[in-house]
């Protein structure tokens, strides 16, 4: 009968009340540390999961967060892409004042930030497109947007791609191509753009590649290995893609850049209109 | 006049033995030692759950009849776990079980993305675009990166649960140190009770009939409205058992229903109390 369980089987309320009021403190210490510490702990699990499906929420949170000026629209009309293994995040949507049934497609107003969460640029455009990365090795990130045809003008299998370069004040047009999608549809195919380093110089080309599907007995659905259709290569760092490969019968006409220097675009433009002056439907081969 | 008579028959913890009006301390039939004697302590003499026996025969087989006390009848488990000895057994018990259940928790809930990785990249499916945006593109260091943080969240929330039964058992005032320590222990049982309701999760999900329109089993969380967190859902699981083991020990002065309210409110109240007020988690959230 000596073992503590036998010797006393109640402790004294004072003893459990001194004991309750001891893990009363060390919670509450432990708590303010938490709380002082969480704000680290989140932007350091934020950076870490760029790229991470299921936690957009996460890395949307610690951007409000940091950069309120860019990211303080509902979080229900923003979103932060899969990014690539270069680690770069983008965001957001402008447009939260959608009405029920919009008669115009929204405006995203993207902002793009590096694998730090911080903003490194930003464009305005209608539809969202890849994560950007530093294609050329400049430094800056290269982002390939989507023009498509103003809802007034229908009936057209026509859309624009533009390459984009996002720069800390402002941004350059450094490709812009008008594509004449019916050509490629009336055949069951998708012209694809994506970057491929297609001469193992460890430089990222800008290629168009097909996009077909086929039935098989065994597989079922299953795409055809990809053609590469058009190739444009980067003239300089820093600089414009120039054209290595492009058929006359692909369907894709070119914006020439004056000089063959960069154009020049605000951040806060809207691109859409801006691309389709600069390349305009007459110019469909 | 009335005499009230307890239909309590007390037995040998370990074999069921009738042990009433025994003079020595120690079992005829099985022969090992009873716990103490003292009259304060005579409440132990209730048989042990399978597990916290010295002679368990088949050890799958006690595993199982163990598992199945604990799920199905939490008061009887509870009190068959009212002697606080054999800690070592106790702690490997648990130890194994949070490792599992945290395990469990980060490949189906926010960890889907490493079944998804390795499955990619094992056996890559052959309906993918070309130069697909895919996260299974990552590198085996980040998905590394990401499974870790998942299970270190979930193994954080695991041991808080367990761990919240186990301070609260020991620091309710006024209760007999017998049912404070059989209260640990009894908390540190329970705890495979997350790995059986993350499968009732995750089951729920995939046996769901609105699943048919998503891509099973990857994409269910992005297509189906989740009713309640994971984390809420085991962490409320565990209080409701938790207290039917509680108050089913032996040494507490009641064990009516009322009693089970009280310390699925506490549970509820304490977790409620520390997880959103004293450490909120916020947009961390989202590892789970």
């Amino acid at each position: 009968m000596n073992t503590l369980l036998e010797r006393n089987c109640f402790d004294s309320r004072a003893r459990e009340l001194r004991l309750l009021a001891v893990a009363a403190l060390v919670l509450l210490v432990v708590s303010t540390v938490w709380h002082g510490v969480r704000g680290a702990v989140l932007y350091r699990v934020a950076c870490s999961s760029i790229g991470c499906p299921g936690r957009q929420d996460l890395v949307a949170a610690v951007l409000r967060q940091r950069e309120p000026q860019f990211f303080d629209h509902d979080p229900q009309f923003g979103n932060v892409s899969w990014a690539k293994p270069e680690w770069i995040a983008w965001s957001s949507m402008r447009g939260h004042h959608l009405p029920e049934y919009p008669t115009t497609p929204p405006k995203w107003a993207v902002t793009v930030t590096d694998r730090h969460l911080t903003v490194r640029g930003g464009f305005v455009a209608a539809r969202p497109s890849r994560p950007p990365a530093d294609r050329d090795g400049d430094g800056y990130c290269e982002v390939v947007i989507e023009v498509g045809l103003p809802q007034e003008v229908p009936g057209l299998d026509i859309v624009w791609w533009v390459v984009l370069r996002i720069g800390e004040s402002h941004n350059e047009i450094v490709w812009a191509g008008l594509m004449d999608e019916s050509i490629w549809h009336s055949r069951r195919i998708r012209l694809q753009p994506v970057w491929r380093d297609e001469d193992g110089d460890g430089r990222d080309e800008f290629v168009f590649i097909t996009v077909e599907t086929v039935t098989t007995p065994a597989s079922g659905l299953v795409f055809k290995p990809p053609q590469t259709i058009a190739v444009f290569e980067w003239a300089s760092q820093g600089g414009i893609l120039r054209t290595r490969l492009l058929p006359d019968d692909c369907g894709i006409s070119l914006w020439r850049p004056e000089g063959l220097v960069p154009m020049r675009v605000d951040q806060t433009a809207d691109l859409d209109p801006f691309v389709r002056e600069l390349l305009p439907v007459t110019a469909v081969p | 006049m009335c005499v009230r008579v307890s239909s309590w028959k007390p037995v040998c913890p370990d074999c069921g033995y009738p042990v009433r009006g025994l003079a020595t301390p120690r079992c005829p039939e099985c022969g090992v030692d009873f716990p103490p004697t003292h009259k304060a302590f005579r409440r132990w003499a209730v048989q042990r759950v399978a597990w916290d026996r010295i002679n368990r025969g088949s050890i799958l087989a006690s595993y199982l009849r163990t598992l199945t006390v604990i799920l199905f009848l939490p008061w009887r488990a509870g009190r068959g776990l009212v002697i606080p000895d054999r800690w070592p057994r106790c702690i490997r018990w648990a130890v194994v079980h949070i490792g599992l259940a945290a395990l469990a928790g980060a490949l189906l809930g926010d960890g889907e993305h490493t079944l998804y990785w390795l499955v990619e990249n094992i056996s890559p499916s052959s309906f993918h675009p070309p130069q697909w945006e895919d996260p299974a593109d990552a590198s085996a260091a980040l998905a590394l990166i990401w499974f870790g943080q998942s299970l270190t969240a979930w193994a954080i929330v695991i041991v808080f649960s367990v761990g919240l039964g186990s301070l609260l058992s020991l620091g309710l005032p006024g209760r007999h140190r017998g049912a404070k320590l059989g209260g640990v222990k009894w908390s540190f049982y329970l705890s495979p009770l997350f790995i059986v309701m993350l499968a009732a999760w995750f089951g729920y999900y995939v046996l769901n009939p609105l699943q048919a329109q998503s891509q099973w089993p990857f994409d269910f969380t992005y297509t189906l409205p989740t009713p309640v967190p994971p984390a809420r859902l085991l962490a409320g699981a565990y209080g409701v058992w938790w207290a039917a083991g509680m108050a089913a020990n032996p040494y507490n002065r009641a064990r009516t229903l009322g009693v089970f309210v009280r310390f699925a409110l506490l549970y509820a109240g304490s977790w409620a109390i520390i997880a959103w007020v004293l450490f909120p988690a916020g947009a961390l959230d989202s590892l789970l």
